[in-house]
């Protein structure tokens, strides 16, 4: 039977190109919202901390009707850190819309999303988005697509697939570059004629492939993913197997169905060989997994989760500000959730250490990481965490390490100092060439040489230079790299940081905090220009006994503190120190708080040196 | 326009446009790069390209091709353990 009243289409593209912006738009012109419905811009964005970051986290399914045809619409995550989700997406589908930003052209997540889509031989629309930006330079950028997709050594068809030029703020589209269009209808009718209706049998033993999960409260976890044979019916007898766990044979029900109307969940009680499906009341049902009749128990082969690549110890908050700020603060509370979202994480690893107050967290980069730092920060959690590190592998006896593929975009005079700072961190020059006015520099680097980089990178390009990284391979170590080349300056007395205090510890470095934050002993309170770590006494007063010359009591100048974000906070703490994470602050502090127990412990290290 | 081609030690060859433009072909990696020169490896060596106000407008490490622009007043090649100099354009 071929499908012809479905198509089920990915939207896939880099980071900040436009993807949910025309899903939005997609969702308004077939009338998926009534005329006067109000609509918040970036409807498939649900969390507050996507729309603030203005980031795709979590692919969204979607549907709308068009012409009598349902198309699925699936958005997927921007950001190569969750390259689990866009491998485990493509498979629900079979035609990808490519997204590329009319200015920026394609990115390192275009490069990665795009390999994963022709190794599926997915039909394939490009998109040219944001042509109603200034400096849109679309020629170029088809130009660039092209060359992409040679270099991905795409087949012949998928080199002649259609190009658009849409403008997803304006809901416009079209297929020429000089000719503005009136709204969406060419994008619509594009995914109709380009991506082939499915060809399905209903009439097989059912298998039902789980692409992605979700988990709600009430109903526990829920499936998603596409019937691939046969018709699926609720309070079914089901048999649960896996393509990569052999002795998988579990018995099991289908409680609930629910296919997709819009942005809602609708409960139906039957769906058909290539519908997408969400359904509950398998307890532990996982990605991977295979739901199939009894009948004919089959597993669908599926894309192996890539493995993480970065790891950071999440820990109890043990500081003298422990439970000041947070609701949730004892070791039950963290491992329960950190456990918690590993039911919809596949990307994510939680390993609990021989403390049990520790656990080992590891995921797909340092952004990966501090994203789930910022949610359960909001949920009002309170812990500690320490500095990335990378998972090493042993292959063969010899020591192997990940490395990405790094693409920075930087202006003409920002070459050297990139090229400069890439050769201390072990970065090879891959690929250089002009875009536009200004210069792309492609390197392959070890991700511990991207540790901290990223600030210095933007001071380096005074802001105007953007980078991308997207994990490439496991390969031989590549040597020791220079770390932070900074000490810390460290209050060596509890209580609170008086202006005077701060004027005399101003001198030796800058500040983080401002006159009247409270500080303990062991806290990071500065960054020194020199190597060594200072302790410094930021909550010395001035002592009244003592006469002094007339003038002596000019108003004392205090230099702006540094506020750092979650990110810079992760780039800046050594291997010695420890961020504070609560609801409302930021700590950095040493492991050793106290100042002699820490310089006995440094000459004890110096010494076995 | 005056163009030489030169076959050198390691890289395919090396053309200069008018000592305003170099392509070279056979460039393992690039090891650095000021506007006073540019210093690369070459399979049976290295090359250092001087001249002003030199800058990198493409490279490729799968093909091996750079092109770089600006005033090209000289090439000088280093062959792997030999300490024989060849100085073009002098």
């Amino acid at each position: 039977m071929i499908r012809n009243d479905l198509r089920n289409v990915a939207i896939i593209a880099h980071v900040d190109h436009g993807k949910t912006t025309l899903v939005d738009q997609m969702l308004r012109q077939s009338g998926t919202f009534r005329e006067n419905q109000v609509v918040e811009d970036r409807v498939m964005d649900s969390n507050a901390l996507e729309r603030e970051r203005g980031i795709t986290i979590l692919a969204k399914n979607t549907s709308v009707h068009y012409h009598g045809v349902k198309i699925n619409i699936i958005d997927t995550p921007g950001h190569a850190d969750f390259g689990g989700e866009v491998e485990r997406v493509l498979k629900m589908v079979n035609g990808v819309l490519l997204l590329v930003d009319a200015a920026e052209g394609p990115m390192p997540q275009t490069r990665f999303v795009m390999q994963k889509a022709l190794e599926l031989d997915h039909k394939l629309i490009i998109v040219v988005n944001k042509v109603d930006r200034p400096d849109a330079r679309i020629a170029e950028v088809e130009e660039e697509i092209l060359e992409l997709l040679i270099d991905l050594n795409a087949s012949d068809n998928q080199l002649e697939s259609p190009i658009l030029f849409c403008s997803g703020r304006a809901g416009t589209a079209s297929r020429y570059a000089d000719k503005e269009g009136k709204d969406l209808t060419p994008l619509f009718d594009t995914i109709l004629n380009h991506i082939p209706p499915m060809e399905v049998d209903e009439k097989g033993p059912l298998q039902l492939l789980v692409s992605s999960i979700d988990y709600k409260d009430y109903v526990g976890r829920i499936g998603i993913g596409r019937i691939e044979r046969g018709m699926a019916v609720t309070n079914e007898d089901v048999v649960i197997c896996n393509h990569n766990i052999l002795d998988l044979k579990k018995r099991s029900k289908l409680v609930n169905l629910y296919q997709i109307e819009g942005l809602a969940r609708v409960p139906v009680e039957s769906a058909t060989a290539g519908d997408i499906v969400c359904f509950s009341g398998m307890e532990g049902i996982n990605i991977g997994d295979t739901v199939c009749s009894p009948e004919k128990v089959e597993a669908v082969p599926f894309v192996k989760i890539s493995e993480p690549t970065v790891e950071m110890t999440f820990s109890v908050n043990d500081s003298p500000f422990a439970g000041k700020e947070g609701k949730f603060v004892t070791s039950r509370h963290l491992r329960e959730r950190l456990y918690r979202e590993l039911l919809k994480d596949v990307s994510l690893k939680v390993e609990d250490t021989d403390s049990a107050e520790a656990f080992k967290v590891s995921g797909r980069g340092e952004m990966h990481l501090s994203i789930l730092i910022e949610t359960m920060r909001r949920e009002g959690y309170e812990f500690q965490v320490s500095t990335p590190r990378v998972l090493y592998k042993t292959i063969d006896g010899k020591l192997y390490e990940p490395v990405e593929r790094l693409i920075v975009d930087v202006p003409e005079d920002g070459t050297g100092t990139v090229f400069q700072s890439m050769g201390e961190r072990k970065g090879e020059l891959v690929h250089m060439s002009a875009v536009g006015s200004r210069m792309r520099l492609e390197f392959l680097i070890p991700a511990r040489g991207l540790f901290g980089y990223k600030s210095e990178f933007l001071t380096a390009t005074k802001g105007e230079g953007v980078m991308n990284s997207v994990f490439f391979e496991y390969q031989p170590y590549k040597g020791d790299i220079k770390r932070r080349d900074t000490g810390s300056l460290v209050a060596f007395e509890s209580g609170e940081a008086v202006t005077y205090g701060l004027f005399n510890a101003q001198e030796r470095g800058v500040l983080f905090i401002d006159p009247g934050t409270q500080v303990y002993e062991g806290m990071v309170v500065g960054v020194s220009p020199k190597t060594e770590d200072i302790n410094v006494n930021v909550c010395k007063k001035k002592h009244m006994t003592n006469t002094r010359a007339a003038g002596s009591d000019d108003a004392m100048r205090l230099n702006s503190p540094k506020k750092m974000s979650l990110e810079e906070c992760l780039e800046f703490i050594n291997d010695d120190e420890l961020l504070e994470v609560t609801p409302q602050s930021l700590r950095i502090r040493k492991r050793i708080l106290d100042s002699e127990l820490r310089a006995k412990a440094r000459a004890k290290e110096k010494k076995s040196q | 326009m005056e163009e030489k081609k030169t076959e050198a030690a390691g890289a395919e060859s090396v053309c200069i446009e008018q000592r305003k433009r170099i392509e070279m072909r056979g460039v393992s990696s690039v090891d650095g790069f000021t506007p006073k020169e540019i210093r690369v490896s070459l399979e049976g060596g290295r090359a250092v390209i001087e001249g002003d106000g030199l800058k990198i407008v493409g490279f490729s490490k799968p093909n091996g091709t750079l092109a770089a622009a600006g005033k090209i007043e000289g090439i000088r090649f280093y062959v792997k353990g030999e300490k024989l100099v060849k100085r073009l354009f002098g």
